[in-house]
């Protein structure tokens, strides 16, 4: 306690009198500054503090003070806390200056701002659209509050914005948006010499289906629908994040059971994905077996989470201030007895994936990304682990009831595919110890609390480590408690910048393998 | 390469002929909705997080294609106007059949 007193003060100091304001709350300290002072604080704290990047949002605030407000929400994992950098914008110059230059992690934030609320970042190395397809014919920008839904947006210079390749002995090579598998939609264009993958360029946010707008002015209990189908593999995820969002604003904690239970559900959650996910690897160098068995595996979870809840993919499980589906004593044995079961089951498919030679050598320094290149883009969950990033927010900011229990985190550090694969494997029996230490202690007692109204304009942060990585939820309400802004960083977007930088260098045909090793899902990331 | 024979043999095949067996009992499925004098029907359309179900003059609608199947309604509800079912087989061949109305007054 003592020690982030003192960092928390250290820092307040070094800014001295560039800070205009600073607030306190739950595990948070908003520093409100004047934005020509924001590179040289964001580099003190990312650089000397070892802080790093969370999320960033961007508000319309203009009916509250007349401006823009852009927050940069830091982690100081060392102490526990987040630093919140928070500076206005005018209306009548929608500017600030940018960071991406020096920390290649805000070139997303930054072009997303530009996109939906129209803020220039003024140095960013390059303001292409993000999210839009193109340049708007007129500018129109979805997140303002004084935005009129028309329907279809124009857009001009539809593909100009892929890197031109000039020498004659780069073939292009467009991929997608329409793949030939069931999968989501991206684009992807190769520029390559021979065989080998000399740049990629991947245009994502083709299911931008404008979640964060579409969730303001939602009551809270409404929201949490929307929420849960941010995407479909990480819904307790999301559920859980935005339940603690609601909770820490609210200043609630929830009954012990309630929380054992939502780990209980967060976990077998990562364990069919996990599972599925190592299936689904083995897919992208067309081991059936592997394929099939891992499908099966996960097929067979999917049973048993519908069983629990009445869901396969485990909707409809959170409430805030708790859960609203209890765990039953025979249910408590069904879980234990297929965990068993899955126990070895598991263990048969490792042992047969890890022993084969050729699928090894496919994986082995395939798609390789160094811990540097993982640090500066803040890459998060499994690639990040892989890489030798030990970070893991079950274990650097608990939440929920992770606090209570033990588990190791997995840290590899050669950083390609096998690396992946390998945290992977390594965290589903780490899942299936801590589903038991959960069941074994898990407490009696209520499993929902009452969440009184929410102060209004009061921001708040929730957070969970789905199975591809940290999620963040960042929350604001207006005086009706409904929700005023809503932004959902999810593993997802940390991650895809990671993967354009892992593929330069390999062959083309092991693209979707490297993009099956990351496991990344777009609708979360598109919103 | 017999580890993987093995384990071939071991399971066996996994796949399912139709008819499967019917969803478990937690599942939540298709709403069934019935007229019943004295239902809370305006609590139970404010329950409802999508507007799947409405009322429109004298008729309450409920449009699958909007429901979630969530259970909020079927909870809040005082009478057995609203259940829920295990029927996952929801399947139609055009829009309209997805919509259903009861009048609001009347016993069935
Ligand atoms: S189940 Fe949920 S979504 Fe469907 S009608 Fe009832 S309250 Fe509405």
């Amino acid at each position: 306690m003592d020690s982030k007193r003192r960092m928390i003060k250290k820092i307040v100091q070094q800014l001295g009198n560039r800070l205009i304001d600073a607030k306190e709350q739950a595990n948070e300290t908003v520093l409100h500054i004047d934005k020509k002072d924001l590179p040289e604080i964001c580099q003190y704290l990312y650089q000397e503090q070892g802080a790093r990047l969370f999320t960033m949002v961007g508000n319309d605030e203009r009916q509250i003070n007349t401006m823009f407000a852009l927050y940069y929400v830091f982690v100081v994992d060392e102490i526990r806390h987040f630093m919140t950098i928070k500076i206005f914008v005018e209306e009548n110059d929608p500017t600030f200056p940018s960071l991406a230059a020096h920390m290649p992690a805000f070139n997303w934030y930054e072009r997303e701002v530009n996109d939906l609320l129209g803020l220039r970042a003024i140095g960013h190395p390059n303001r292409i659209p993000l999210i839009f397809h193109g340049d708007q014919m007129e500018a129109v920008y979805p997140l303002r509050k004084d935005y009129i839904e028309t329907g279809m947006l124009h857009f001009e210079n539809e593909a100009l914005h892929f890197v031109e390749y000039t020498g004659a002995d780069v073939t292009e090579i467009p991929v997608g948006p329409i793949h030939a598998g069931i999968i989501e939609p991206g684009h992807f264009r190769f520029g390559a010499v021979g065989d080998t993958v000399l740049h990629l360029d991947a245009r994502l946010f083709y299911t931008h289906r404008g979640i964060e707008k579409e969730l303001e002015g939602k009551t809270l209990e409404q929201a949490m629908f929307l929420i849960e189908r941010i995407c479909c593999v990480c819904n307790v995820s999301h559920a859980v994040a935005f339940a603690q969002a609601v909770e820490t604003a609210a200043n609630v904690t929830i009954p012990r059971r309630a929380a054992y239970i939502r780990t209980l559900y967060m976990e077998l959650e990562r364990l069919y994905n996990h599972v599925g996910d190592v299936g689904n690897i083995c897919a992208g160098y067309g081991f059936a077996v592997g394929n099939s068995q891992g499908a099966r595996m996960r097929e067979l979870l999917l049973r048993l989470n519908e069983e629990l809840t009445g869901h396969r993919y485990l909707r409809g499980v959170i409430a805030l201030g708790g859960v609203r589906q209890d765990i039953r004593k025979d249910e408590i044995d069904r879980i234990t007895n297929h965990l068993n079961e899955l126990d070895t089951d598991f263990q048969d498919l490792a042992d047969i994936l890890l022993n084969h030679e050729i699928a090894v050598d496919r994986m082995e320094t395939t798609g390789r990304l160094s811990l540097k290149q993982v640090t500066e883009l803040e890459a998060v969950g499994v690639a990040a682990r892989a890489s030798g990033r030990d970070i893991d927010c079950r274990r650097d900011l608990p939440y929920a009831a992770y606090d209570q229990l033990n588990f190791a985190v997995i840290v590899q550090e050669e950083g390609d595919v096998l690396a992946r694969i390998k945290v992977r494997i390594l965290e589903v029996f780490n899942s299936i110890l801590l589903i038991r230490q959960i069941l074994q202690d898990l407490p009696e007692g209520d499993i929902v609390t009452d969440i009184p109204k929410i102060q209004p304009y009061k921001t708040s942060l929730g957070w969970t480590e789905s199975a591809r990585g940290e999620n963040c939820h960042w929350l604001m309400v207006d005086q009706d408690n409904k929700i005023y802004r809503y932004r959902i960083r999810s593993a997802a977007y940390s991650n895809w910048p990671v993967v354009a930088v892992a593929v330069p260098g390999n062959i083309v045909p092991d693209f979707p393998l490297i993009n099956k090793s990351f496991e990344l899902c777009y609708s979360c990331c598109d919103r | 390469m017999f580890d993987m024979l093995r384990k071939i043999w071991q399971v066996g095949t996994v796949t399912e002929k139709q008819p499967f067996e019917p969803a478990p009992k937690k599942y939540r499925g298709k709403i069934e909705l019935t007229a019943q004098k004295n239902t809370n029907w305006e609590e139970c359309i404010a329950a409802c997080p999508t507007g799947a179900l409405c009322m429109n003059v004298n008729k309450i609608r409920l449009f699958y294609g909007n429901c979630i199947q969530c259970g909020n309604c079927v909870k809040i509800c005082n009478t057995d106007a609203l259940t829920q079912t295990t029927d996952c087989y929801q399947a139609v061949n055009a829009k309209k059949d997805l919509f259903i109305s009861v009048d609001k007054d009347e016993e069935k």
